[in-house]
């Protein structure tokens, strides 16, 4: 838009080129740029409560990064810090290598976000909503490029229906053509596969999956759904009440070495003594009554049950596990007694 | 700021709602004027009262588009807050309603240029209300009625204005009116920054015009002093005094005199006292406040 030329005394052609002279400026920062986005000790409370505790991250250029949590865990009020929808209480924020709070109309020129439901205005059509937001955005786009826009959301057999008539996964659908119609750099998305149907789902990985790969976009990506983001993210952080739990490469917190082990036995207060008196208990993640859950090498686990078959303890059910989803579960279920990762 | 100015109109005029303010205007002129053109004699005789006994009034040339759209005005001047609260009261509200206000706000442009553009177009909205109103009521009337001189009935008396004395006085009264329904639409943006539903501010703004309406129209001598010069509602009438001229000694119509221009300037002065207090309010509010709709 004309945030930049607006105020400029210099006429059309003149302010073309500082456009021009400015995102090459970006272009060259993002170059240099170890992270697009930078935060560091970000908090927030809402009274009494810390919706966001203490939190520090970053995310390289190029990268799909996954922001999990259960519902309430901050990963929202996290985002809407980075759009300067909400004011943090504390930290810093800085995006594309600039101060989010006093670069903002700069750093949100580059980027584009859907946050939590793909709202638009539903009494407009699709055409009328990208149009809108390309001209807010400061894009003058003409009518083929608008419509290029929604076709590659899939959505140009639709463009003059209004967005009332549209199923949740086209206004989806709209929405990041909406997030995506200025070009920019960074992308945020909110839960954007909330109340999506399984094709549904899948499209929209596919589309920040080519985003975050074919494109160069670096793309952050919140979601409650683990099975979502490990398919799509290269790196993960675990959020659980606003505080991180983990972060990580996917490959990593995924190391198929690591597994999930959960044992049952016949004596769990033998059990647990043995445990208690060895190294094992470093790898022990959570007790539920006879049920033990450790997260071990998979070459420990038959030493693990040697160790206790020989000192009397009746084995009932061995089930080893290689998920993220129950990484993610032991780190962030209440009432979890033993968590070795906890920073 | 002229892209979200447009922006902002187009939105406006692209919802149904909009059109409620410009239906029922034009529906209740239409039903007035009908009613005046096969009846308006026993209109007039009735709000003559007894004089009609003593002289022999011209009917025909009172009631013409002028006395017609004035009739308009005072029936209608009063129930417009009411359609420009439909709007005012959602702008913003109705933003946060329908989950397109974080939308916008994480787009590059300042939260103060947003509010701006917000309020500028419920003013333009309420512009284009009254000069939709203004045409139907004089111009059509004019048409259907033709123009005469017009008596006005103030309590001290009849006041006769020559025709050609009239049109300015319209002019101004609706540009006055332009300024007092401002107020309704900056106390409904202002309602609207408070709220993230739109029936909350539009029945908060109607509420509170109704309200301090009747407070100014009481006639209890401690409100007179002590309550009514603070409210906008009792100031919002003030365009009726553009119909009142001053007198020369044979008690004459001063042509182009306006009686008591102080007291317009006044209240003109104090709705736009109240309009910067609300805006400023609404957009400070607005700049402090976390989007968490």
């Amino acid at each position: 838009m004309g945030d930049n030329s607006r105020f400029s005394p210099f006429p059309q052609p003149y302010r073309l080129g500082l456009v021009m002279i400015y995102s090459r400026r970006i272009v060259s920062v993002l170059l240099q740029m170890p992270s697009v986005v930078q935060v560091k000790e970000l908090s927030k409370h809402f009274g009494p409560i810390r919706a966001v505790d203490n939190l520090s991250f970053s995310v390289d250029k190029g990268e799909i990064y996954g922001f999990l949590g259960q519902n309430g865990a901050g990963k929202s009020t996290t985002i809407r810090m980075l759009l300067t929808l909400v004011k943090p209480s504390g930290g810093q924020i800085e995006l594309l290598g600039m101060d989010l709070h006093k670069h903002r109309r700069k750093i949100l020129s580059e980027v584009g976000a859907v946050i939590e439901r793909p709202d638009t205005y539903n009494y407009l059509s699709g055409f009328e909503n990208i149009s809108l937001f390309a001209k807010i955005s400061g894009m003058r786009l003409n009518r083929k490029q608008l419509m290029d826009k929604l076709a590659s959301v899939g959505l140009e057999d639709r463009e003059y229906d209004i967005v009332k008539t549209y199923s949740q996964g086209m206004k989806q659908r709209l929405a990041i053509a909406i997030a995506m119609v200025h070009d920019p750099h960074l992308i945020i998305l909110d839960e954007p596969t909330n109340g999506l149907d399984p094709q549904g789902i899948a499209e929209i990985r596919k589309l920040i999956i080519s985003l975050g790969r074919e494109q160069g976009k670096t793309v952050l990506i919140s979601s409650h759904l683990l099975s979502e983001i490990e398919l799509v993210a290269d790196r993960i952080l675990i959020l659980d009440k606003g505080k991180k739990i983990r972060e990580g490469h996917v490959r990593d917190l995924l190391d198929p070495a690591k597994m999930v082990l959960n044992l049952k036995t016949q004596n769990p207060e033998l059990t647990m003594n043995i445990i208690r008196e060895s190294h094992w208990l470093a790898n022990l993640q959570k007790q539920i009554d006879h049920q033990f859950i450790f997260e071990l090498k998979r070459d420990q686990i038959p030493l693990l049950v040697s160790d206790l078959v020989k000192q009397g303890v009746g084995i009932l059910e061995i089930q080893p596990r290689y998920s993220l989803e129950d990484y993610f579960l032991s780190l962030t279920t209440p009432g979890r007694d033993v968590d070795p990762f906890e920073n | 700021m002229w892209t979200l100015l447009k922006i902002e109109l187009f939105k406006i005029f692209r919802r149904p709602r909009t059109y409620i303010g410009f239906g029922a205007i034009t529906i209740i002129i239409l039903i007035i004027q009908v009613g005046l053109k096969f009846d308006g004699e026993s209109y007039l005789e009735l709000m003559m009262g007894g004089i009609n006994d003593t002289f022999d009034i011209p009917y025909h040339l009172i009631l013409n588009g002028y006395l017609v759209a004035f009739i308009i005005l005072n029936t209608l001047l009063i129930h417009l807050p009411l359609l420009v609260a439909l709007v005012a009261g959602d702008v913003v509200a109705g933003e946060a309603n329908m989950g397109t206000l974080r939308l916008i706000m994480a787009k590059p442009f300042s939260r103060t240029q947003w509010m701006v553009a917000k309020f500028m177009s419920s003013v333009i909205y309420t512009i284009l209300l009254l000069t939709w109103m203004a045409i139907l009521a004089l111009l059509v009337s004019i048409a259907i009625f033709g123009t005469n001189d017009m008596l006005i009935a103030r309590s001290s008396g009849i006041e006769q204005l020559q025709k050609a004395d009239i049109l300015w006085r319209y002019l101004s009264a609706f540009g006055f009116a332009a300024v007092a329904l401002s107020t309704v639409a900056a106390l409904g943006f202002f309602m609207s920054v408070l709220a993230e539903n739109s029936i909350g501010p539009i029945v908060s703004t109607i509420s509170i015009v109704i309200v301090l309406t009747i407070l100014s129209e009481m006639k209890i001598p401690i409100y007179d002093q002590h309550v009514k010069p603070f409210l906008f509602t009792s100031h919002m009438l003030a365009w009726k005094g553009f119909f009142y001229s001053k007198a020369d000694a044979n008690g004459m119509v001063i042509r182009g005199s306006i009686e008591n221009i102080s007291s317009i300037i006044k209240s003109l002065l104090i709705l736009l006292v109240y309009i910067t207090g609300f805006v400023t309010a609404g957009i400070y509010i607005f700049r402090k406040k976390d989007i968490l709709t």
